[in-house]
């Protein structure tokens, strides 16, 4: 947790008898980062041959995704699919799962076919909606009029008839309009549909009434007392919503069939995903006549896991071999030692801050422990109100259980419910309850000190904010200095340790340079400490660093390496640059985190100027529905902007104020070849 | 410059944090290689299209998954221009009348066919856009206006309808709808060319030239497939170029006078486009082949000029125009592909129109 894990490499032999056991063992296990052995620095690497990739594996891939995707589509996630997943011990017979397939495409090409009936319906009726009156009760004109695309039936149906017939109109969009009294129907439904119509008329033994015998019957009057229950638009509102149902049915319907299918078709998914990785691990494999070779990373805990593993699956016969990555002579080589950051779970939104930085060197320090102590310190300073980080935090919680319940994994609202905690805990420390003074404050009252009502405590003024950001700025660059120490020391590179950009030297330099400052201000702005004290301070260590350039123009020497032509004048200004650019880098640094104050006071009076606003709505007398709607928008507002603000200024400083003292991102991350979702059995539980 | 700064650089900004969103050449790979429409949905589920490609399993429907999809391209330049100003703004949204004018088209077919030629049977389209895209239009009420009196009457208020009360006694006459969507055609690529006029001079040239190799390409298409079809004096009577390409009408009146299909494409591709008289059809070949293959070297062209501007000067409507065309050919790419699985195409018939 404090460095990166500690690597070995493994160089193994297996025989060719046992190959397929042995790959099943490092599929299962779920470690090695392969490498290609050929890039070893060794005679007898180089005259290995590989192993050609079959047909087979690109076909088992072509599967697994088809596989996946109807699973997808019938609304079943890929997690369901996985979640009990175990490497088969037998290869997958393709032709079988390709025709089990076959059967799955059937039946959601079925499923789809029903739902386009279904769409055409919908969108038919929606057509018969659009012809129609808007009005909720068409004039009998409507009805008596010939209509360019609506088609109207008018007469009468035997009542035995009728149940019968509603079923068999369930496949037509048409409008039924029954009497009442069930001896007159209309039907409409769009020309297009007509003969269709027709002929289901006749089947029925449907009589048809003309419209003057209709009104002459009087019957007008009766259908226009139905329309009045429910009009005809509202029917086919009522029948659209029926058809839309019938459609979710469909597709639930789909998804339940699959659901019982999961049994068959997961470990056809993992047959197929083992073939499919088998193939990758087989193409790092190269061969002799008998044997096969292959070389890897592994986390230095799993060296025993691993060889139990092989000597298992190969009886004892398998040949294996470790080295250290301290053992490399290459550098190349041992710069490609994978990385492998290892936290607990709760860390893991801060991991991924990390690595979207970039992966560390490898051996170097793994910051996730800091960077989250760091961000979420940043991050309730500037937003430390508990009412706003509850909500802050059931918004995390909240998405974190739809993101699992979706099957996906997700950093971004575990983070989020890490700063609503981080708000709520400074919101009991500054007193803040929905920018309300109700609770009491355990370290200082943020409102009434940025409002100038501070009188007791530590921190009574604007100013002594400030000043705590300030400290807290000098509390982050000085623990990247010593991260940055601790690391070269590991390296044994000491001349980038003592004369390095984050070295003893600047850090001596930052030291002396942080006390001046404060002694200078202490004292009124008047007096510097004395000089001898200011030599010690900042003139030896930045006569020191003059001799950074000879002494690296001396190393490369001494190492070999190619070294230019040193000469006085150019130290000389490379030397005042630096220093410069020290001095000024460092104070910046160090300022910067003022910005954690800035944004904690626009908090405050963000909150301040919306509880004016709602006094201002009140007048006089006590809150109305309009002040508390201002309130309840301000609160909004601030925990919109203000968090968002926050998150991204606390990111902000980690990277530039904390990761450039010390952080090397140029890193390969650790990638085994696991059958397992994640990168290994172990990370993924 | 300054003017330039502040009009272009939050849109630029904001549109380049999109382009890392567009679909990677192997992607579009993969998507052909798929089966089925469940296998495209399936691989496109991380991007903007996933929500898009969910209707279908909703609906089995993929006219609903193509609207959507079209929706999305219309979206974006509605966007785009609402982030602009004066002229930039107005030439977006020129270019979202042209999907206005599409389907206004589309609604004037179902009206053709049901009150011209009296043919009942169909209904009108299903999937046309409800949003006011640059006139206040009713799509579903032209589709279904029962007279050509109360179709105008709807018009009423955009320039269409002037167009159309022109044309209209000719639709009826004749019988025939094709002369009146050139016409509406040639209506939209005036009124681009105008909005092109009202930007300044670096942007006036980026627009024309994408322009330019648009119009060209619907030009020599419409040329080579009404030589084909029709007879050299059969064809006098249709006006059918548009303005705004870079190919001499004498050129262009040439060619749509020559003897057949074949003889007009080699004059277009001789005397039109010099600069890339490079490319030369195979001869012996079918003229619908030479066409596609110089159909797709347009395209080609303008996706290479897309990719171009969108590396150049970020304070100009360059990366705008780029991005619009990227994302126009994605879409499309999307819908063929689709279409594609849908009817069971292999994934290299689908490779030959992309």
């Amino acid at each position: 947790m404090i460095t990166t894990t500690t690597m070995r490499q493994v160089i193994a032999a297996v025989l060719e008898q046992d190959l397929e056991a042995c790959t099943q063992a490092l599929l299962e296990l779920g470690v090695i980062d392969f490498i290609d052995i050929r890039e070893i620095p060794a005679q007898w690497t180089a005259q290995l041959d590989s192993v050609p990739a079959g047909a087979e594996a690109e076909r088992a891939g072509e599967l697994r995704k088809r596989l996946e995707a109807y699973f997808h589509s019938a609304g079943v996630p890929l997690s369901e699919l996985t979640k009990n997943a175990e490497v088969p011990r037998e290869a997958p017979d393709l032709r079988k799962i390709d025709s089990a397939l076959d059967g799955l495409e059937t039946e959601i090409k079925q499923v789809r076919e029903g739902q386009k009936e279904v769409q055409d319906q919908i969108l038919q009726l929606q057509e018969l909606q659009r012809q129609l009156p808007v009005s909720r009760d068409p004039s009998p004109a409507f009805f008596e009029q010939e209509h360019p695309y609506v088609e109207i039936f008018a007469g009468t149906l035997a009542p035995e008839k009728r149940r019968d017939f509603e079923e068999a109109l369930s496949g037509i969009s048409a409008l039924h309009l029954p009497q009442k009294e069930r001896d007159l129907d209309y039907l409409l439904c769009l020309k297009q549909d007509a003969p269709k119509m027709e002929r289901l008329l006749r089947r029925f033994g449907w009589q048809e009434v003309s419209p003057k015998e209709l009104e002459a019957s009087g019957a007008w009057r009766k259908v226009r007392e139905r329309d009045q229950e429910l009009p005809p638009q509202e029917k086919i509102d009522e029948k659209l919503s029926d058809l839309r149902k019938k459609q979710d049915e469909l597709k639930e319907q789909l998804q339940r069939s699959f659901e019982k299918r999961l049994e068959l078709f997961a470990p056809m998914w993992a047959g197929l995903r083992a073939a499919e990785l088998t193939a990758q691990v087989k193409e790092h494999y190269r061969k002799t006549e008998k044997t096969y070779i292959f070389s890897g990373w592994i986390p230095a805990d799993k060296q025993r896991e691993l060889t139990a593993a092989l000597r298992g699956a190969s009886e004892g016969r398998a040949y294996l071999e470790w080295h250290r990555p301290e053992e490399k002579e290459d550098t190349e080589l041992a710069r490609d030692v994978p990385v492998q950051m290892k936290n607990p779970k709760i860390f893991s939104p801060f991991q991924a801050l990390v690595q979207n930085f970039g992966t560390p060197v490898y051996g170097s320090v793994d910051p996730t422990p800091l960077v989250a102590l760091f961000y979420l310190m940043m991050f309730g300073l500037m937003f430390g109100d508990a009412g706003h980080g509850l909500v802050v935090l059931l918004v995390g919680l909240f998405g974190s259980r739809r993101q699992r319940r979706r099957g996906r994994k997700n950093t971004l609202f575990p983070l989020i419910s890490w700063c609503g905690a981080s708000a709520i805990v400074f919101g009991f420390l500054f007193g803040s309850f929905f920018g309300l003074p109700i609770l009491k404050p355990l370290w200082f009252d943020y409102h009434a000190v940025v409002l100038g009502h501070g009188t007791a405590g530590s921190v009574r003024s604007i100013t002594d904010i400030l000043l705590i950001t300030i400290y807290f700025g000098i509390l982050v660059i000085s623990t990247g200095l010593l991260l940055n120490w601790f690391n070269r020391l590991r390296q044994g590179d000491w001349i980038q340790l003592i004369w390095g950009n984050g070295g003893l030297l600047v850090g001596w330099l930052y030291a002396g340079g942080t006390y001046s400052a404060f002694y200078f201000v202490g004292r009124e702005y008047r007096h510097l400490p004395p000089q001898w004290l200011l030599t010690v301070l900042l003139l030896v260590p930045a006569l020191l660093l003059l001799l950074k350039e000879p002494l690296t123009h001396y190393m490369h020497g001494r190492e070999g390496k190619e070294r230019g032509k040193i000469a006085p004048f150019t130290v000389l200004m490379e030397w005042a640059v630096e220093l410069l650019e020290i001095f000024s880098g460092y104070l910046s640094n160090t300022l910067s985190f003022m910005r954690v104050a800035g944004l904690g006071i626009a908090h405050v009076s963000l909150m301040t100027a919306f509880f004016q606003i709602a006094d201002m709505a009140a007048g006089e007398g006590s809150y109305g529905i309009g002040s508390y709607l201002i309130l309840l928008l301000g609160n909004a507002l601030v925990i919109g902007l203000e968090g968002l603000s926050a998150g991204i200024q606390s990111l902000r400083l980690n990277y530039y104020e904390f990761f450039s003292k010390y952080f090397v991102g140029n890193g390969r991350a650790y990638t085994p070849i696991s059958f397992y979702a994640g990168d290994s059995k172990e990370s993924s539980a | 410059m300054a003017g330039r700064l502040k009009r272009y650089s939050f849109v630029n900004a904001k549109i380049r944090t999109r382009l890392g969103q567009l679909l990677s050449d192997k992607k579009i790979d993969d998507l052909l290689k798929c089966r089925s429409i469940e296998e495209v949905a399936s691989e496109l589920q991380q991007s903007r299209y996933a929500n898009a490609l969910d209707i279908y399993s909703q609906t089995g429907d993929i006219r609903a998954v193509e609207f959507a999809l079209l929706s999305m391209e219309i979206e974006t330049l509605r966007e785009i221009a609402s982030y602009l100003d004066s002229a930039p703004a107005d030439y977006f949204r020129c270019l979202v009348q042209g999907y206005e004018v599409d389907m206004l088209k589309n609604a004037l077919r179902y009206w053709f066919d049901r009150v011209v030629r009296g043919d009942q049977r169909e209904s009108s389209p299903s999937y046309l856009y409800r949003d006011f895209l640059v006139h206040r239009l009713d799509f579903f009420a032209i589709a279904g206006a029962s007279s050509s009196q109360e179709l105008l009457a709807l018009l009423e208020g955009t320039p269409y309808q002037r167009l159309l009360q022109r044309s209209i006694p000719t639709v009826e006459q004749n019988q025939r709808i094709f002369e009146l969507e050139l016409e509406l055609d040639t209506y939209y690529y005036r009124t681009l060319a105008e909005g092109i006029r009202g930007l300044d001079k670096k942007d006036r040239k980026t627009a024309t030239g994408i322009l330019q190799v648009e119009v060209d390409l619907q030009n020599i298409d419409r040329i080579v497939r009404f030589a084909a079809f029709y007879k050299k004096e059969e064809r006098q009577g249709f006006d059918i170029f548009l303005p705004g390409g870079s190919i001499s009408p004498a050129v262009l009146r040439k060619a749509y006078s020559s003897d057949d299909a074949l003889e007009a494409l080699e004059l277009l591709l001789e005397h039109g486009y010099r600069s890339y008289r490079i490319f030369k059809p195979a001869r012996g070949r079918r003229v619908f082949d030479q066409l596609n293959e110089v159909e797709l070297l347009l395209r080609r062209i303008l996706q290479e000029e897309a990719r171009r501007l969108l590396w150049g000067y970020p304070f100009s409507i360059g990366t705008l125009l780029a991005f619009v065309f990227l994302t126009k050919k994605e879409i499309d790419s999307i819908i063929k592909i689709v279409n594609a699985k849908y009817y069971g195409l292999t994934a290299e018939a689908i490779r030959e129109v992309l």
